[in-house]
């Protein structure tokens, strides 16, 4: 039987196509503003592809800073956030979810407060912290207070605990220690969460903007994001299809693994919100 | 060389008594099978040998050694799981080969170890297959594989047929029996099911709320209870056990031992009573009869007799068993026992 | 055989000194962090609430007196008022807009697929790089946006540059970046009602409209509320597109609660107490409502 052509799922098709045009049309929007002169990018009536590919737009936004230092910075933070959460998350999970201790509830409460407490309410505190300790001007202040992941904690003790305990006993008459358990048995169950979990990680702290605002002191120190933002002040008034041209090298990366890896990212961040 | 002791084993949660002073010998080479109703502290038991749950207080002995204070991989013992324990992410070979590697078992050795147990219970087409691609049987069979690669003392099985469908099971108890017979280890198998406790036992353990109620072979479990909680815990319909009306002493029979009459016949015990019930099984019929106030069920290869008719009820005398107010069994050696006989 | 005798003089269940503090050693490190950089900043702040200082100088007990500066000042309560207004509207908006599309886009076909997985591609995106293309966008001379009304015959706005409607505009990016999430997190609770459920309500001849009220919107409502929660407290903390699109503006059209913070502390010099008792305001108003999100999120996963 062939699906039948109502009138109601040719408008529903239609809707469809116009919500996909106004979710995607601000990044088509940015990235050819990004390709365009000055003259064209305000010209009436608005042309919708470039006369002409203006490369040298990115040339413009590479040498109004060190921009290859931003990106450095950019994964420099990011990896450092991972890393350290993974290292400081994985043993913490394990223990609230699978080893009996005096005051686990009284510790796992305390870890469930810190999820509750916003950066945006410690950023002073943490930033004259870090002033005191002197380490304005590294990029410590960007990675060190995200090191550890309370929601992460949550998330992979959640997934520990619906481990059985069978499958531990059954290790340690295996003879494996509580190292090997970890690496060889938890581990490789929790990958699935846990690659959610740093996937998220790096995503969020390579798209953060308030935080880096915050304790970057000066341009040694600025992730891209904040580079990108520096784009507005330069000569004055605003030009935007340089700035355009500066978002593009930020959001171009990031749209081409989410075409690539948008069923597993989706995945994450719905975990994340719903579970 | 592998026989097991238990020496006063108590085990606590918080102020719950799971196990209370139990004293216990586990024979070499022997099958013995622990039943008992759920929470009666059979696995329990089993986890105390294992190392994985140990006693609040009490010593276990592996050939005459204290091995209370050792580490589960210390202890030479091997354990089957409920939910047979396979590690997902590992390959079927991974998972037998997880505890020679930790052992640092060499790799050459570890080869021929593999290549003989997959042999040996057919598993060997299996070896490089994900555990979540295989069916229950195929599972059942990795984790004895998994458990017989390390050579242990003991074999521990913690009700490992329970998953498997009837048919399945059936077979597979056919398999431990034979295995048993070709290892001769000593295996400690906890079930809740009495067919597998009397099929594939040497020796049965009877628990209940912590205490052994009786520790024996099969037949002498069935035939000569020590108590009412045995006599009515094995056998299917359970024991008739009817009042004599004075003292609490009980007597008792087995829907089998009833001989069904139209006309009254020449048994030590004849009753008149009326059919309320029946079951058609197939092979034998299940009938539920009434007289004096109680209710008995008679389990006979005759299907002759109607329901709502009255029929005669003949039990011959050694199958009749008394129970004191106690509930333990007055056997014909005591002084009580002819007195209480010549009341029926 | 010497250590295995050493092992058997163990009683039963002993545990070496390393098995005892190994979970501690496990946890510590966790601790320290969440220590170092939540607990101790949440105290501090609360204390240099009372206090009088500007990140330099000596600090000064003062009491209630910062709490009570910013409570008779307009701009605090201004913050407040905004923050709540684009609480109400992004949260409000974003999650009816949602649920509709989640409900029209909730059988699984190609078509359906593809607009769920465009329309959550904003969420993965720096909210910086949402806010600097809608604020080209809606840029009141040169942008696509007043030049799409003009086409229409309908006069220019100025946007984010008019007291009138700054708040619209970074209430609409908002919602651009927050519905398709929104959507994704009700269709995966929608794929999760029983299809019998339906199958049930079509026997009982129930309507399309029906059966979204009486089957869908109960069935999904846990997740609608844990939506509602963590929506809530994501729009308490506003700040990247104020600082992009208005700085605040114009006049305190837009002050919200963080950037009035942020201003206190780090623009205007010596009032960081007033920026660490407003802080306190805000961390209560997200902290109650997540404390009932979690109370609710534990509930839930331990009847699964």
């Amino acid at each position: 039987m062939k699906p039948k052509i109502t009138a109601w799922s040719v408008v529903s098709f239609l809707l469809k196509v116009i919500l996909m045009v106004i979710f995607i049309f601000p990044f088509y929007w940015m990235i050819i503003t990004g390709f365009k002169t000055y003259q064209e990018s305000i010209a009436f009536p608005p042309s919708f592809w470039p006369a002409q590919l203006q490369w040298e737009n990115f040339v413009k936004v590479w040498e109004s800073g060190p921009y290859l230092l931003y990106m450095f910075n950019s994964f420099a933070v990011s990896i450092g956030c991972l890393v350290l959460q993974f290292l400081i998350m994985v043993p913490a999970s394990y223990a609230f979810a699978k080893m009996e201790f005096k005051g686990r509830g009284f510790f796992f409460a305390l870890v469930m407060v810190a999820f509750m407490v916003p950066q945006q309410v410690t950023f002073i505190s943490i930033f004259h912290m870090m002033s005191r300790a002197n380490l304005l001007k590294t990029l410590w202040p960007q990675i060190l207070p995200h090191a550890a992941n309370a929601f992460g904690i949550f998330l992979l003790r959640q997934n520990f605990m619906q481990i059985p305990d069978e499958l531990l006993e059954s290790a340690r008459l295996d003879n494996a220690n509580e190292f090997q358990i970890l690496t060889n048995v938890m581990l490789p169950m929790g990958k699935p969460t846990l690659v959610s979990i740093l996937m998220l990680s790096f995503i969020t702290t390579w798209n953060n903007y308030f935080w880096p605002f915050i304790m970057a002191s000066n341009q040694n120190v600025y992730p891209l994001t904040l580079g990108i933002d520096a784009l507005r002040d330069v000569e004055g008034s605003f030009d935007w299809h340089i700035i355009m041209a500066g978002n593009v090298i930020l959001v171009v990366p990031i749209i081409i693994v989410y075409a690539i890896f948008h069923k597993r990212i989706v995945r994450a961040f719905a975990y994340s919100g719903i579970k | 060389m592998a026989e097991i002791r238990f020496e006063e084993i108590t085990k606590k949660f918080g102020d719950k008594v799971i196990l209370d002073h139990i004293n216990l010998d586990i024979e070499d080479g022997s099958f013995t099978v622990m039943i008992g109703p759920s929470g009666c502290g059979k696995t329990t038991l089993l986890r105390i040998i294992a190392g994985i749950g140990p006693q609040t207080s009490g010593k276990v002995f592996l050939d005459g050694e204290d091995i209370s204070g050792l580490p589960p991989a210390k202890r030479n013992v091997a354990m089957v799981f409920q939910n047979y324990a396979i590690y997902p992410t590992m390959t079927v070979k991974e998972n037998i080969e997880f505890g020679l590697k930790n052992n640092k078992v060499p790799k050459d050795e570890r080869e021929r170890l593999i290549g003989e147990i997959s042999e040996i219970v057919g598993i060997h087409e299996l070896l490089d297959r994900k555990p979540g691609t295989l069916s229950g049987g195929q599972r059942q069979r990795i984790a004895l594989a998994r458990a017989m690669v390390k050579k242990p003392k003991v074999f521990l099985m913690d009700e490992p047929l329970s998953n498997l469908d009837a048919k399945l099971r059936v077979s597979m108890r056919t398999e431990l029996i034979e295995l048993h017979n070709r290892l001769k280890t000593t295996f400690v198998y906890v079930t809740h099911d009495q067919t597998e406790a009397m099929s594939m036992g040497t020796r049965i353990i009877l628990m209940n709320k912590g205490v052994i109620q009786q520790e024996a072979t099969p037949t002498v479990i069935y035939q000569d209870p020590d108590n009412l909680f045995t006599a009515q815990f094995i056998g299917s319909p359970q024991m008739n056990v009817l009042p004599f009306g004075e003292g609490g002493v009980r007597y008792g029979f087995r829907p089998e031992k009833v001989h069904l009459t139209h006309e009254p016949g020449q048994y030590f015990y004849t009753r008149k009573g009326h059919i309320v019930t029946k079951e058609m099984l197939g092979s034998e019929t299940i009938y539920q009869v009434r007289y004096e106030g109680n209710s008995v069920m008679i389990k006979s290869l005759d299907d002759s007799f109607d329901q709502d008719s009255d029929v005669y009820v003949g039990v011959k005398q050694p199958n009749i068993l008394l129970f004191d107010e106690q509930e333990r069994r007055i056997r014909p050696d005591d002084a009580r026992y002819d007195q209480w006989m010549s009341k029926l | 055989m010497t250590t295995m005798n050493k092992s058997l003089s163990r009683p039963a269940g002993y545990k070496t000194p390393w098995e005892k503090v190994r979970p501690y050693v496990y946890i510590l490190p966790a601790l320290i962090f969440l220590g170092l950089f939540t607990v101790y900043p949440v105290i501090d702040m609360v204390v240099r609430s009372f206090q009088k200082w500007n990140l330099v100088t000596a600090p000064t007990w003062v009491g209630i007196k910062n709490y009570d500066y910013i409570f008779k000042r307009k701009e605090f309560k201004e913050a407040i008022v905004h923050t709540i207004t684009y609480a109400i509207f992004v949260v409000g908006l974003g999650l009816s807009i949602s649920t509709l599309f989640a409900v029209w886009l909730s059988k699984s076909t190609f078509m359906n697929n593809l607009t769920r997985t465009i329309m959550f591609m904003p969420h993965v995106i720096a909210l910086i790089s949402v806010a600097m293309v809608w604020a080209w966008i809606m840029n009141k001379n040169n942008g696509l946006l007043n030049m799409v009304l003009n086409f229409f015959g309908l006069p220019s706005l100025k946007w984010a540059d008019s007291a009138d409607t700054a708040m619209m505009s970074i209430i609409i990016v908002a919602l651009w970046k927050a519905i398709g999430y929104n959507t994704m997190l009700i269709y995966a609770a929608i794929q999760n009602v029983p299809q019998e459920l339906y199958e049930a309500a079509d026997l009982d001849n129930a309507n399309a409209v029906k059966k979204f009220f009486k089957i869908t919107l109960p069935m999904i409502s846990p997740q609608m509320f844990m939506l509602l929660i963590t929506a809530t407290t994501g729009s308490f903390r506003v700040f990247d597109t104020v600082r992009v699109m208005t700085h605040g503006g114009p006049g305190t059209a837009t002050q919200v609660l963080v950037y009035y913070i942020y201003e206190q502390a780090f623009v205007l010099n010596n009032k960081v107490g007033y920026a660490f008792a407003a802080s306190v305001v805000l961390m209560v108003m997200i902290g109650v409502l997540t404390a009932v999100y979690f109370r609710i999120l534990s509930k839930r996963v331990h009847y699964q």
